[in-house]
């Protein structure tokens, strides 16, 4: 052992085995120390953690609110500077969890407001989409490939707002609770709930208007 | 425990009319519920008559790899150190498609070249001498006397400190999905940064 350190003194590899020695201290910490070790000490194995913690699952979340994975991208990178360039604005009262999805989620409502693309979904994708469900069973239909489960969606979703996007998706898909939903957002309770009555009533409104063949049960009904 | 997997009868009509009422609550029936449509899919059908929203669980999910974490990373630390360099504002907006890093990177390098040409020492040569002196050179040994100096950038991270912005000119991501470099060379007054993409150039060891 000492004769390690006295070749580590000698030939200077010392810091790359304490950076080692230091990143799996790292491993050990849960992300609320990861946080706080970012915030006072400014520790940026802390955030290569984090970074390597989160990834997946901010990349999961911000992709469903922007349905296009390279956008995802460059936003969940985004959201990763925010981290470390507020890393003093952390509060450890904050669950980890919320504080690091709400810089994310709040970047990706950003983004979205900053896309001039409001406009709906081609015609022929609808058409394309169609013309497949007619010749299918419905069982058929309950398996239809995600990515055509994505592209209704993107289209429906253009009559939400950005803030109702987000909440549905955070709240019905990801299935957080409303109260964490409501710190993300950035709002109150209260207002989750509008928002959340209001994309749903809106999504099966537009659901039952241009893909019936999924809402005959009591969605079409409802209307 | 004979059965893995009892039979539960879901009932999706009424689970979904009390969800529809308050979807805002955190039902535990629901919760329940959901976790089923998610993993079997022989309940979606019924589900979705229910409650066509349904359909969104559905939507597909991002897969991640190491290199994904490994790309974001680099990412992460190009957007750092060009945001330190100041080419990068904070404030910033989510850039537009395909902007950050790559983009960024190669803002970075530009505003680097600038900030090594803008003092202007009287003699180039030397006073950059000391403040390179740390990045490890490529060049034989022999041949430093009569040849340009090249250096290369170092390629472990490093939190550029104050007054130290030429010692912690790394490798920048500039291509995805490369070894690409980029190597500074220093000729009297010139300066040339070359970037150099290492999975094309065999037996060239940084």
């Amino acid at each position: 052992m000492s004769a390690q350190s006295a070749t580590a003194d000698r030939t200077g590899p010392t810091l790359a085995y304490s950076r080692s020695r230091h990143r799996e201290q790292l491993r050990e910490l849960d992300d609320r120390a990861l946080l706080l070790a970012l915030r006072d000490h400014d520790d940026e194995g802390a955030l290569d953690e984090l970074i390597e913690r989160k990834t997946g699952a901010l990349l999961k979340t911000v992709q469903r609110i922007l349905g296009d994975l390279e956008e995802s991208r460059d936003v969940v990178q985004v959201s990763f500077l925010r981290l470390w360039e507020h890393r003093d604005r952390y509060d450890p009262r904050w669950a980890p969890n919320t504080w690091i999805y709400r810089i994310a989620t709040n970047l990706a409502i950003d983004h979205l407001r900053s896309r001039q693309s409001r406009q709906r979904a081609t015609e022929p994708v609808r058409l394309h989409l169609q013309g497949r469900f007619e010749s299918r069973s419905r069982r058929d239909r309950a398996q239809i490939h995600e990515t055509e489960v994505a592209a209704i969606f993107h289209e429906l979703a253009a009559e939400l707002t950005e803030k109702q996007r987000a909440v549905f998706l955070l709240r019905e898909i990801e299935g957080l609770p409303s109260k964490e939903v409501a710190e993300i957002v950035g709002c109150r309770e209260s207002t989750v709930r509008n928002h959340l009555f209001n994309a749903r009533k809106v999504l099966r409104r537009e659901l039952i208007a241009r893909y019936p063949e999924y809402a005959r049960g009591r969605g079409g009904e409802a209307e | 425990m004979s059965t893995d997997h009892p039979e539960i009868r879901i009932d999706w009509q009424a689970l979904a009319a009390r969800h529809d009422a308050a979807p805002h609550d955190d039902d535990e029936a629901w919760l329940e519920a959901m976790e089923c449509f998610d993993h079997d899919p022989s309940v979606r059908a019924e589900a979705l008559e229910a409650d066509p929203l349904l359909l969104f669980r559905q939507l597909p999910e991002a897969t991640v790899d190491d290199g994904e974490v490994e790309a974001m990373r680099e990412a992460v630390a190009g957007l750092r150190r060009a945001a330190s360099l100041g080419v990068l504002e904070a404030a910033d907006p989510p850039p537009a498609r395909r902007m950050p890093w790559r983009a960024a990177a190669a803002v970075a390098s530009t505003a680097l070249a600038a900030a090594l040409l803008l003092p202007a020492p009287p003699t180039s040569d030397e006073a950059a001498a000391p403040q390179l002196a740390d990045a490890p050179t490529v060049a034989e040994p022999g041949a430093r006397e009569t040849t340009p100096r090249l250096y290369a950038a170092p390629r472990a991270t490093a939190r550029p400190a104050p007054g130290a912005a030429l010692a912690t000119f790394e490798s920048l991501p500039l291509v995805e999905e490369s070894e690409a470099h980029s190597w500074i060379q220093i000729n009297d007054a010139a300066l040339s940064i070359v970037v150099v993409d290492l999975d094309s150039t065999p037996d060239f060891d940084v």
